[in-house]
């Protein structure tokens, strides 16, 4: 029974985990990169939910709450695209400043930057976002909290969109097609430094959604994204990275991994400290051991 | 990178004391701590072209073991500061050889999350550390500012000069190379694994000895030191100092501490603005910020002569 | 003196080399040829400790040099230069040029100085001395990669499409220094697309097809052969 629960919580943490990864691993099938602000873009859409959620806008009308969710997609986009034209334009076009080491600084650097902005703006305090949906849901002998459970769904279908919109619509596919060669892409008419632009703005999206989702289950604070930035570059790089079906099935190995690794250690306390130390380790172990993850390539030399 | 300009920097260091006491003198000795683990990161960072985020954690390593060995085994503290500088340089060896094959992202992730590993480990081991409380440690020389000031300028110079000389040797031009292009370099017979480790060894050693300085001088260790936002400090000074120049990158974490003092009206937004700053560097001139106030100043003070000649005829 | 023998290395799904076999010898000026994708370049990455192959040996005198870190075969006395020139951009053509003497480490400070300026004045880039390398034209680049390999004379030469992109003045340059160190007694293995080149001053053919070795022979017996010519035209010979 303990192991029902256990496994179905898993389950619900590893849709959310999913889509909190994804965004990583477009912005990396896309525009070759890690994006190493990826927690602090989880917090901006933590921060900015609670906001819209808290504002008198939303009491006042008296709309439901997923309309402030919604609302903050259309924010973040234009903050990615902002951010790409700002930082990232000028390392693809210049091509002698050295695109390896400069985009790992410079996308640092925004995350530190962004975490220091918000602490003075926010205070460190944790805030409690409204949850979509509280209370608790029955399903059988099951008991899942409701806020997961709304999170975990909203995210499957935001999943899914993700999906449609790569493989069914004309830009998501020119999307994959500059993943798999810019050239040939820009070749054939698509705008390049656009779709590059674009992804960010999604990956950022989605990344904020997540963050979004989060938000009310985890709190909101200024350094909330650190821990899951970690949790994303784990399943990123178990994954493959710029596999985005690796990335959905490393989201679920980790979330049963962290669920199922605390029941394995004796000591409770030491345990607790540790949890986030075993996706670290998962980490490194797969960097050093399978550094293409599960589905991604295998690099070739010379 | 000319030897020069370090003496002509501890010339000018050293008479700092005479016009600055108690209050700035605190501040520049942190100043000097920053400008160590500052300038080996850079070293590591512009002329290796490995980026790693984990010096922060060097340093923690450094300051922990002297702090640990000086309060456990009653061992003299200049010997606990040796012993920080050798455990990181063994960390630096472990780290540089679990990521021999990583490049780019990976290894900086990696480092990453050695970094975090480490903290986690800080904080979790109460028995040992005393978890998030850190632990009390003697302070060097009972604290007298101005003999701590002197030897962490003295350990800056060592680390400026061993770390220059290194790169002016063929050790330095190979480690280039190896920048440029790895298997180009060992084609043409650099020895890649070796080098490799030896830039990890020596960078991190010199972390460990600054968290170890740093230990005695604050008296108290914590978990903080490992901090990624920590390492973001480091990184900021690095990029506004120039990460092609050790000077440099030692004199942006000098001026950058003594901004963060100056900048204590707008307390909480300060880190904030640096992290503004170092975006600014990194877009526009990413050679680092330092440098190009020096080149316009040249600049400036070319044209004034140039004025005062023409002015003249 | 260097014998290669059942050497296969794949990728992922794709096999780039299977059971190759093939030996050279002290002196030999041998072309390696085949179209694009047969594999020549990987075996060179084979035998110079780049890639490790699955399965074979690879014998260099008494050494065995399959497992060796490219450093170690380097100092074997093996040069190789690349199809896409591998020079250090940031760093100024004399201090690409001093790199592999200085890790030979058989010559002092001022002998490397001294070769330094040699290499320099053979291959007319005196006046490009202090240049960074990325500067330089491609033809420029490929110059000084096999600058690079002049300078601690090694005996036996990997040279990776060395003509490749170089107009013809460059090309008969070129052509002239590679026939002077097969005479000064070196053993040169070249891969090139340039036909005429190949067969103007190669002995010996070998060539390669999809990772397999399909023939080897004289420049005459290699222009006539149907295996070769159905190779690069793929299926019948509309020739």
């Amino acid at each position: 029974m303990l192991f029902l629960s256990q496994f179905a919580n898993a389950l619900v943490i590893g849709t959310l985990y999913a889509l909190m990864a994804l965004g990583l691993s477009l912005i990396f099938g896309v525009l070759k990169l890690v994006n190493f602000a990826h927690g602090e873009s989880m917090m901006v859409g933590g921060y900015l939910y609670y906001l819209l959620a808290t504002s008198f806008i939303v009491h006042l009308l008296g709309l439901p709450l997923i309309v402030a969710l919604v609302a903050t997609v259309p924010v973040i986009f234009f903050f990615g695209i902002i951010l790409e034209k700002l930082f990232l334009r000028s390392a693809y076009e210049r091509k002698t400043v050295r695109f390896d080491e400069y985009v790992i600084l410079v996308t640092f650097a925004l995350g530190i930057f962004m975490q220091n902005l918000a602490l003075p703006l926010f205070g460190p305090y944790n805030r409690q976002a409204p949850a979509i949906f509280k209370g608790r849901v029955r399903i059988g002998d099951l008991v899942i909290a409701g806020d997961r459970l709304t999170g975990a769904v909203i995210a499957f279908v935001v999943i899914g969109l993700l999906f449609f919109f790569l493989y069914r619509t004309y830009l998501g596919k020119g999307l994959r097609a500059v993943a798999q060669n810019p050239n040939a892409a820009s070749i054939l008419g698509i705008k390049v430094p656009k779709m590059r632009g674009m992804a960010f703005g999604i990956g950022l999206s989605l990344t904020g959604i997540a963050g979004a989702l989060l938000g009310p289950i985890f709190l909101v604070n200024p350094v909330m994204g650190v821990p899951f930035a970690v949790k994303a570059f784990v399943i990123v790089v178990l994954g493959g990275m710029g596999s985005i079906k690796g990335t959905i099935v490393a989201a679920y190995i980790l979330a049963m991994v962290e669920i199922f690794g605390s029941i394995w250690l004796p000591d409770p306390t030491r345990a607790l400290a540790y949890k986030d130390a075993y996706g670290l380790m998962l980490l490194v172990l797969t960097l050093l051991l399978r550094p293409q993850g599960l589905f991604g390539e295998k690099e070739r030399r010379a | 990178m000319k030897q020069l300009s370090i003496f002509v920097f501890v010339g000018a260091a050293a008479c700092y004391p005479i016009f600055f006491r108690d209050y700035w003198l605190y501040v520049a000795i942190i100043g000097l701590y920053y400008a160590i683990l500052s300038s080996s990161w850079a070293m590591l960072a512009g002329q290796v072209g490995i980026i790693s985020f984990a010096q922060a954690a060097f340093a923690a390593v450094g300051a922990y073991t002297s702090a640990i060995l000086v309060i456990r085994l009653e061992v003299p503290i200049a010997v606990g500061i040796l012993a920080g500088a050798g455990s990181a340089a063994i960390f630096g060896f472990l780290i540089g050889a679990l990521t021999l094959r990583m490049r780019g992202p990976y290894l900086a992730l990696t480092t990453l999350g050695f970094s975090e590993i480490f903290r986690i480990f800080l904080t979790a081991e109460f028995e040992l550390t005393r978890g998030s409380y850190g632990l009390k440690v003697p302070l060097l020389f009972d604290g007298n500012k101005v003999y701590l000031y002197y030897i962490g300028l003295g350990l800056l110079s060592i680390g400026l000069l061993t770390l220059m000389g290194i790169l002016n040797s063929r050790v330095g031009l190979f480690l280039q190379a190896m920048r440029e292009d790895e298997d180009g370099a060992a084609t043409r017979g650099v020895n890649t694994v070796y080098y490799r480790l030896y830039a990890f060894v020596v960078t991190s050693a010199f972390a460990g000895l600054a968290g170890g300085y740093y230990a005695h001088v604050v008296g108290l260790v914590s978990p903080r030191m490992s901090l990624i936002s920590e390492m973001g400090l480091i990184l900021a000074m690095g990029i506004f100092g120039g990460l092609e120049s050790l000077l440099g990158a030692a004199l942006g974490a000098i001026i950058l501490q003594g901004l963060t003092e100056y900048l204590r009206v707008f307390e909480e937004w300060r880190l904030a603005i640096f992290g503004a700053l170092v975006l600014f560097t990194l877009r526009y001139t990413p050679e680092g910020m330092l440098p190009k106030i020096y080149e316009l100043a040249n600049l400036l003070w070319r044209r004034s002569l140039q004025m005062m000649k023409s002015g003249s005829n | 003196m260097l014998q290669i023998v059942g050497i296969a290395k794949h990728f992922g799904g794709l096999q780039a080399l299977s059971d190759v076999t093939v030996s050279f010898g002290r002196g030999e000026f041998v072309g390696l040829i085949g179209p694009n994708g047969s594999g020549k370049t990987t075996l060179l990455n084979c035998i110079t400790g780049i890639y490790r192959p699955d399965a074979g040996a690879i014998r260099f005198g008494k050494a065995e040099l399959s497992g060796l870190k490219p450093h170690k075969i380097f100092q074997l006395g093996i040069g190789r230069t690349f199809q896409i020139s591998k020079v250090f951009n940031r760093l100024s053509v004399k201090q690409n040029l001093s790199i592999p003497a200085l890790t030979e480490g058989r010559l002092d400070r001022e002998a490397i100085d001294a070769r330094t300026r040699d290499i320099l004045v053979t291959i007319r880039m005196e006046h490009l001395a202090e240049t960074p390398a990325e500067s330089l034209s491609g033809g420029q680049k490929k110059l000084l990669e096999i600058g690079m390999i002049m300078m601690t004379d090694p005996q036996f030469l990997l040279l990776d499409e060395p003509f490749g992109g170089v107009h013809p003045e460059l090309k008969k340059q070129l052509e002239g220094y590679l026939c002077e160190l097969h005479r000064s007694g070196k053993t040169i293995i070249l891969i090139s697309h340039e036909m005429p080149s190949v067969f103007r001053i190669c002995e010996r053919l070998v060539v390669l097809d999809r990772g397999v070795l399909i023939t080897e022979g004289s420049p005459d017996e290699i222009r006539a052969d149907e295996r070769v010519i159905n190779a690069y035209l793929g299926g019948n010979n509309e020739a």
